[in-house]
């Protein structure tokens, strides 16, 4: 994989558990207790309903790609030497959709309503990031 | 109503500082509206890229405006101008205020901002959970223009038109930065900055600040030149884009809430879509100003493309777009660059639009953006009676 020089997330009580999850490649997102949706970003409050009940639960990282661009010039940020980048918008099978990044890809694979599964990239010792890769066929 | 513009010098401006050029819009409008600095005593602004969070009392301290009865900021973005117009026509209707100036200038080209302005802009974004993914604006309105494609089945050459339609515009216009005519050819050949989009779908950087006087109707000195808001809409919704992207009802990524804005806009005015001279639409990207066609009923769903390449959207056509050239081949710096739609519409709305001069223009859009067409301010402005 390419290497991207990554701007870092700030974590917070909020996210902690999200970000431990990915740290052990096995990622977790908040799941309602009361209308049983998972919700993405990490918040306190479940984004559906309002409920402050919530419950950590394992994810299967497997979803499809909602929509992407292959980044090509990004002059003035950290990763501009690092082009092209595939972005992506996942919609994972428990419902919410995440930005991503798509790697390790080949011809026909950065497409909408391509399978992808979720892979861990350790950032530093405390970030690993979630990204996805074309889903085992 | 708009009772003056003004705008500072446009494009490079190395020999003032962001402060000069906005001072010197603010006097022109201020000077186009037949008043004294004296006569303001309201002051809207976006601060942009400004260090400072009150850089709004900044400038109305340079100007001398001691006594205020309204000093504020609006944090909209691209939008932040037209809601500030909204919240001037509620300040001297209500009796607030009697001369409201808005105004703002930025200095992305020649500017000391120029790498700390695009974080600052993705700052507006999700910096823990899209900006690690190297999320750039472009990217931002990338995923929009990729969904927009494979949903209705589009291509790339349908983004581009709204690019080459804009250049004719701006070939009218003495004033703008890029006046050379350009095909679709020439856009699908610029390169890639984050697919699908190409450089040429893209806006410009520019410095430049721009400024208008809103006060109560009637009260200006020359009555015939007074511009109508004959209605404002305003409509947010999510910025992060997966969130945007799973949408509610029927707003999703590539439908976006401006039509909540377009709909009060219109109501208000009694006006609809087909009663348009000419509008001013928030080109950011191509693919701004085809989704906001769609979405203002100027056309149907996956229609802009056709629309835009049947010349609809051209000097003399049916509905004349962006008649100054837009953010993409006239200005854009920043945040403000969505002022010179209105500045230019009531130009036009006064009939001194000179060589680009739309024929009896009586009533305008304008409409500004920001945050990846989440966050929008449609305006319906009107001539003098
Ligand atoms: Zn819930």
């Amino acid at each position: 994989m390419a290497h991207i020089t990554r701007p870092l997330p700030t974590i917070t009580q909020d996210s902690q558990e999200f970000w431990a999850s990915t740290h052990d490649h096995a990622m977790k997102l908040q799941r309602c207790d009361r209308c049983g949706r998972f919700w993405y970003y990490p918040g306190p409050v479940c984004h559906y309903c309002g409920s402050t009940a919530f419950t950590w639960t394992p994810v299967s990282g497997k979803g499809t790609i909602y929509s992407y661009s292959l980044l090509e010039r990004a002059r003035g940020n950290p990763f501009e030497g690092d082009v092209p980048i595939a972005i992506i918008l996942v919609r994972l099978e428990e419902g919410p959709v995440m930005m991503s990044n798509l790697v390790d890809y080949g011809d026909g694979d950065l497409a909408v309503d391509a399978a992808v599964e979720v892979t861990y990239e350790d950032v530093t010792d405390e970030v690993t990031l979630p990204v996805f890769r074309p889903a085992a066929r | 109503m708009i009772a003056g513009i003004g705008e500072s010098k446009l494009g490079k401006v190395p020999e003032m500082s962001a402060l000069g050029i906005t001072v010197d819009a603010a006097l022109k409008a201020i000077d186009d509206a037949g008043l004294q600095v004296q006569d303001i005593d309201g002051l809207l602004l976006h601060p942009a890229f400004h260090v400072s969070p009150r850089y709004h009392i900044i400038v109305a301290e340079t100007l001398g405006l001691y006594v205020k009865t309204m000093a504020d900021t609006t944090m909209m973005g691209g939008a932040s101008y037209g809601a500030a117009l909204e919240r001037a026509k509620f300040a001297v209707e209500s009796g607030l205020c009697r001369n409201v100036l808005i105004v703002g200038g930025e200095k992305l080209a020649t500017g000391h901002v120029s790498g700390s302005a695009m974080m600052a802009s993705v700052g507006a974004h999700n910096l823990d959970y899209e900006y690690p993914f190297a999320a750039t604006i472009p990217a931002y309105y990338g995923l929009l223009a990729q969904r927009y494609l494979h949903d209705y089945g589009a291509t790339d050459a349908d983004l581009a038109a709204v690019a080459v339609a804009t250049r004719k515009h701006a070939a009218l216009n003495p004033g703008a930065t890029m006046r050379m005519p350009i095909t679709v050819d020439d856009v699908l050949a610029s390169p890639v900055i984050s697919s699908p989009l190409h450089r040429l779908d893209c806006s410009l950087v520019s410095d430049g600040a721009a400024a208008y006087v809103v006060s109560a109707q009637g009260t200006s000195k020359d009555p015939r030149r007074e511009i109508s808001m004959l209605g404002i809409g305003q409509a947010q919704s999510y910025y992060h884009m997966g969130q945007l992207a799973e949408g509610k009802g029927d707003h999703d990524l590539v439908r976006t809430v401006v039509d909540v804005a377009g709909k009060r806009a219109y109501e208000q005015a009694g006006l609809g879509p087909g009663d348009m001279d000419l509008a001013n639409i928030y080109d950011s990207f191509t693919i701004t100003v085809v989704v906001q066609l769609e979405d203002l009923g100027f056309c149907g769903r996956g229609e802009a493309g056709a629309f835009v390449t049947d010349g609809n959207i051209d000097p003399g056509g049916k509905l004349p777009v962006n008649t100054h050239g837009g953010l993409l081949s006239n200005a854009h710096p920043g945040a403000c660059g969505g002022m010179l739609g209105f500045t230019e519409a009531v130009r036009q709305l006064r009939g001194e639009a000179e060589g680009r001069q739309v024929a009896d223009a009586r009533a305008a859009m304008v409409t500004s953006a920001s945050a990846v067409a989440s966050n929008f301010s449609v305006s319906i402005l009107g001539a003098s009676a």
